[in-house]
């Protein structure tokens, strides 16, 4: 990883650490600043209130020419989420078309936030769980609320 | 971090010379363009004295404020000296020098915006290179990518920023780029040639229109001098029509492919095995075949009789559910009356006639008690038995595989 992208991370991460989001914590190693483990609360008044969610943020080496990789190391049952070991999130400003140098993680933090207040139908991951939330919603939230008190707690 | 920290309380120490901590830049305001490059920097008195001047005269991106100057306040007053400006990039978060050249540093752009003004020649370049990579070939021009900005710089700012390199990866895939889309091009259809050449200027009595037969138009490649058809966009077909050329194409191109491939045995596709055991799946009907002998696959199917992959099924083996002390032939003969057939016959693949042990013969090592079990659940109950109480020897001849 180049010396810039190195310098880019530790003063993204300066920042976060002045402003944080609320209900988050992050946890960052000196050696490896590449990949950061943000310990993330589910939003009040959401379905996964009261949910604590790892997540893992991989930078690549040409951060930020190239978008951060957010996985949800918690289970999680939400549509933009995959619902497989890698719990992959792509979507938004995190897809690499739609990234921009300018971005910071923090943007990306706050995105997953709002994601999990209301997520977006329209660029499900998980096509059955984003009908089911526009279909069928109190199937979705009891499922999701099953989730957080299965994997989350 | 350690070493860093120390140099800077190291540079705020002297306040003599060219860029001391009593004489930093003033910062400028960020709508006017940058300030114009020092003539005559002063050189830096030595190894301290550089260090200092990079600590001292860092721009901090849209905050007019010198990282823990003391003499910031009185400084603003005064005119600055002369020396190299530095700032930081607000997208690597790198000090560099303000130049006026292409490469590292940062070059003075008139009028652009705030966030390209502060973006350093590398991250330009970086950014162009994403956009080779992502194919945003259309419009040679950089969008500033902040939010509600909306500046573009055109090509020939970016070339005079960017390194050499990038210039040339950036115009060569600029350039195909062009030649790809636009209909005034074509590229050349031999292989080792491939280049693009123009045929904007050709009408019917262009030199590089070779003949004008069978309805095709020929051009001729600049360069190897291989002829092509304009028509139909395939080699020159001589004299035929392009139908015919095409035709005679697609011919070729199906005997290649019976060549080399094999039609799937449930739905006909044709399919090319480059690797990987014999079972295949066809990708289209997800039918399990043999790629060698075409036997669909299946819970007791047997391969064809001249398959490589054809052996002895395990469960149609009496050697392995036989008890050791029996002798299969003898007792194959005395309960059919012929010896056993084994394998099979190709095509019976499915289901196997597995012959049930009808009237087994007394056996002294203790099989399963059940009289007379009758076809394949009998077998496997029979076996499972053997599995619990093996017998004593392992002479089997296949090796006791026969175990559920």
């Amino acid at each position: 990883m180049s010396a810039s992208a190195k310098k880019r991370i530790m003063r993204e991460y300066t920042e976060c650490m002045k402003d944080t989001p609320a209900g988050m914590k992050i946890n960052f190693d000196e050696q490896n600043m590449t990949k950061w483990e943000v310990l993330m609360d589910g939003p009040e008044g959401s379905v996964y209130a009261g949910g604590h969610f790892k997540l893992e943020i991989i930078f690549p080496n040409e951060y930020p020419f190239k978008p951060p990789v957010v996985s949800f190391r918690t289970k999680i049952y939400h549509p933009n989420v995959s619902n497989d070991d890698k719990g992959s999130m792509c979507l938004g400003l995190l897809r690499p078309d739609e990234w921009k140098p300018p971005n910071k993680v923090v943007a990306v933090l706050r995105l997953i936030q709002s994601l999990m207040v209301e997520p977006n139908i329209d660029d499900a991951i998980e096509p059955s769980i984003g009908n089911e939330y526009k279909e069928n919603r109190k199937e979705f939230e009891k499922s999701a609320k099953d989730w957080v008190k299965r994997y989350a707690k | 971090m350690a070493r860093s920290l120390a140099t800077s309380r190291k540079g705020a120490i002297p306040a003599t010379g060219s860029g001391s901590s009593s004489h930093p830049i003033s910062i400028r305001d960020s709508n006017s363009p940058a300030p114009a490059v020092p003539v005559n920097p002063a050189p830096p008195a030595g190894r301290a004295g550089l260090r200092s001047e990079k600590k001292l005269g860092k721009i901090t991106a849209g905050q007019p404020v010198t990282k823990g100057n003391r003499a910031g306040k009185s400084a603003k007053k005064k005119e600055p000296k002369p020396q190299p400006l530095k700032k930081e990039c607000i997208i690597c978060i790198t000090t560099r020098q303000v130049s006026n050249c292409a490469g590292r540093g940062f070059k003075a752009i008139d009028g652009a915006c705030d966030h390209f003004q502060n973006t350093c020649n590398v991250c330009i370049g970086k950014m162009v290179k994403e956009k080779i990579i992502k194919r945003e070939l259309d419009e040679a021009v950089l969008v500033c990518a902040f939010p509600d900005c909306e500046h573009v710089l055109d090509y020939n700012t970016i070339m005079n920023m960017i390194f050499k390199a990038a210039r040339e990866n950036w115009d060569n895939a600029l350039l195909k780029h062009h030649f790809s889309t636009s209909d005034k091009y074509v590229a050349c259809l031999q292989a080792n040639c491939s280049r693009y050449f123009s045929i904007e200027d050709c009408d019917d009595n262009s030199s590089i229109f070779k003949s004008k037969t069978g309805g095709g138009r020929t051009v001729t490649c600049p360069y190897c001098e291989a002829d092509m058809c304009l028509e139909c966009m395939r080699p020159s077909h001589g004299t035929d029509s392009c139908d015919e050329a095409k035709l005679a194409e697609e011919n070729q191109s199906l005997e290649l492919i019976k060549d080399i491939s094999k039609p799937c045995p449930k739905c006909g596709a044709n399919i090319q095995k480059n690797g990987g055991c014999n079972h295949m799946k066809c990708r289209h009907c997800k039918h399990d075949f043999c790629f060698s002998c075409l036997v669909g696959f299946g819970p007791m199917m047997q391969h064809a009789e001249a398959c490589p992959e054809r052996h002895p099924n395990i469960l149609q083996d009496p050697r392995n559910w036989l008890p050791d002390n029996v002798n299969p032939a003898n007792w194959m003969a005395a309960m059919m009356g012929d010896p056993p057939e084994l394998p099979q016959q190709a095509g019976q693949a499915l289901p196997p006639a597995v012959r049930p042990p009808i009237n087994r013969p007394p056996n002294p090592v203790g099989p399963p008690q059940q009289p007379g079990p009758n076809g394949l659940f009998g077998l496997l109950q029979l076996m499972r038995a053997f599995a619990q109480n093996p017998p004593e020897a392992n002479g089997n001849a296949n090796g006791g595989q026969g175990q559920a």
